[in-house]
């Protein structure tokens, strides 16, 4: 069928073969490109406040701030995305020097996996992106179940991912405090180090997504639309796959509109945990059994929550009406 | 020998961080400045996000500067472990003795994607991989009054016997939206104007084809290809009075004109089309992707 359609439209038969050359080639650096444009500014963003806070932010305030309550503890890491928003490429390197900084790993994770959600940048992003179908009902649903995802796996994963969960060295306290200009030099030096770091595995994981990306036929997600459990996989699939930046996905998710609004939502608060490169820039931070811990348990917690709400909240779990005749449309093809 | 390869290391960070400040500095320039015929490296993201990578070249110059006088006082003092870190260059050395010959391959490999892109150029997609995206094409709902997102402008009324100008007709653009949830029977008649890539399909009969384009929303991660059924009285050809390599390719830019109708394509199912379509071919815009949120994009 897509040597058909691609033979039709070059006018010449096109193999498997032929359809892996140049042109193939060409798109995927062009993909892989894009990504990194897209994400590398805030990668450096990220790395820059990641820098300040290891300078200017002693340990002792950041342990002062939090509550002596575990739970509340947890939650205040969820919450902070209000006051330091981050999307999700940037919060990795902020994340790595709270740990460095001895914030606790629950707190830590869970400020990691819920900012890029919990912040109001995409909550007015998902509002406007969905502001003609039930935009409140979206915006509240994302933020809830990434919340509460984002705080169960900070505590799945603090709980079963051992002694040591990560690869991070906790930082001695500096005596003295450096002078503004000394520190603002020693500050984008580490940004510059958290940078390459954090970039290289950024590109290995937009290359994984890019070549799939091109190789993978879009008609064998679309083809899955009308059943719930499948559609639901799809998404997260498509979620790990795009990489897309938390702050422009509600629009993309918009536009799967054969999609129901339950398997759009797992789509919208996986995006922003687990991706491609998310994956690669998290082997930065944690050993592999955290990482294995923490995919697991997102992978299933966003399947079982959004299962959960299409059952709960059945009209979820429909297809949008207007879609209805696209679909005969569609069933009426030879 | 610890302090060589501190020294390469270091090199090579600071190389890596003014490469890609270079790169993005290029990048931005070769799209704010487009020489004709040949699309900014940028033109693979969404507009409203290019003046970050300017923004941040900016930023890594004053990083890469900031690296290299902390590599220059590393040279002068020499690692010291378990000295009292006060001074600027001194705090870097707990971080310095985790350097390793193994940075070196993170840095060549974060360098990779800047050689690679001077490897390929334009901002589009081939016609495989439009083709495994699949094109989502306007259908035809049954159902009046179907509220898109942003709605089309109101049915201009022009004078009898008179030709709509572009302006009136609808473009891609005002279409973005029906091509996802399905054109209501009121477009029906309404002029279009559209500016897209000559294709063809299975589904095309004698004189029919597709006018698609490439939507982006964010980068070209997520492009997908929209399409607009289309019937002319002629068959259109291409290569006609082009270069004979234009003959094998399709992705040709036209300009297609007329009416929307409710006509039946090679299997007789019933479809929304641009009838009686004038087709030209035309350059391909400096922009080739279509981005639905700016409405200032043409077509």
């Amino acid at each position: 069928m897509v040597e058909e359609v691609a033979s039709s439209a070059f006018g010449r038969p096109a193999s498997f073969l032929e359809t892996l050359d140049l042109e193939l080639f060409g798109d995927f650096s062009r993909v892989l490109l894009s990504i990194l444009f897209e994400a590398l500014p805030f990668v450096l963003l990220g790395s820059l406040v990641s820098g300040i806070m290891e300078v200017f932010l002693p340990s002792e305030v950041l342990a002062r701030m939090l509550p002596k309550n575990r739970f509340l503890a947890t939650l205040s890491g969820a919450l902070a995305g209000l006051a330091l928003p981050m999307c999700e490429c940037g919060v990795v390197p902020v994340m790595r020097r709270l740990i460095r900084k001895g914030t606790p790993l629950n707190v830590a994770l869970a400020y990691m996996l819920a900012a890029p959600m919990v912040n109001p940048i995409v909550i007015l992003s998902t509002m406007v992106a969905f502001r003609s179908m039930r935009p409140l009902t979206v915006t509240g649903l994302r933020i809830g179940l990434g919340l509460v995802i984002a705080m169960i796996t900070s505590g799945v994963v603090t709980l079963f991912a051992g002694k040591h969960p990560h690869t991070i060295s906790l930082k001695a306290p500096t005596a003295g405090r450096p002078t503004w200009r000394e520190g603002s030099r020693e500050a984008l030096g580490h940004a510059g180090r958290d940078f390459i770091e954090i970039g290289a595995f950024l590109v290995i994981g937009a290359a994984i997504s890019a070549a799939l990306n091109v190789l993978v036929e879009r008609k064998i997600v679309v083809q899955f639309a009308g059943q719930n459990v499948m559609a639901t996989v799809m998404m997260m699939g498509m979620a790990l796959v795009l990489n897309l930046c938390s702050e422009a996905d509600a629009f993309v998710a918009w536009s799967f509109r054969d999609f129901s609004i339950s398997s759009r939502l797992a789509f919208l608060v996986l995006g922003p945990i687990l991706d491609m490169k998310l994956i690669a820039m998290y082997t930065r931070v944690f050993r592999k059994r955290t990482i294995l811990i923490l995919c697991a348990c997102s992978l299933v917690l966003v399947f079982t929550a959004t299962m959960l709400l299409s059952s709960l909240w059945p009209e979820l779990s429909k297809p949008s009406p207007l879609t209805d005749a696209a679909r005969q449309a569609q069933e009426m093809r030879p | 020998m610890n302090r060589a390869i501190h020294r390469i290391v270091g090199v090579g960070r600071v190389a890596v961080i003014l490469g890609w400040a270079a790169f993005l500095a290029f990048a931005w320039y070769t799209t704010a400045y487009p020489q004709p015929g040949k699309p900014g490296r940028l033109g693979i993201i969404n507009p409203s996000y290019r003046w970050l990578s300017l923004a941040s070249a900016a930023a890594l110059i004053l990083v890469g500067g900031a690296l290299l006088p902390t590599q220059r006082s590393e040279h002068a003092h020499g690692p010291e472990v378990g000295g009292q870190h006060k001074g600027a260059g001194d705090r870097d050395h707990e971080e310095e003795e985790t350097a390793s010959p193994g940075e070196l391959v993170f840095q060549a490999l974060f360098l990779a994607p800047v050689i690679l892109s001077l490897c390929t150029t334009g901002s589009g997609l081939s016609g495989a991989s439009l083709s495994r995206r699949g094109i989502h094409e306007i259908r035809l709902s049954e159902q009046p009054g179907v509220r898109s997102a942003t709605p089309v402008p109101p049915a201009p009324m022009p004078p009898p016997g008179t030709e709509l100008g572009p302006v009136q007709a609808l473009s891609m653009a005002d279409l973005y939206d029906y091509l996802l949830i399905g054109a209501s029977p009121e477009l029906l008649g309404r002029q279009v104007d559209v500016i897209g890539q000559h294709f063809l399909d299975e589904r095309c009969g004698e004189n029919q084809f597709l006018v698609t384009r490439i939507v982006v929303t964010c980068c070209l991660a997520d492009a997908e290809v929209i399409g607009l059924r289309a019937q002319s009285s002629k068959p259109f050809n291409p290569s006609a009075g082009g270069p004979a390599a234009r003959a094998s390719k399709s992705g040709t830019w036209i300009r297609v004109r007329g009416k929307l109708r409710r006509l039946n394509d090679r299997f007789g199912n019933p479809a929304l089309f641009i009838d009686d379509a004038a087709v030209s071919e035309v350059p391909a815009p400096a922009d080739i992707l279509l981005y639905p949120r700016r409405r200032t994009t043409p077509w």
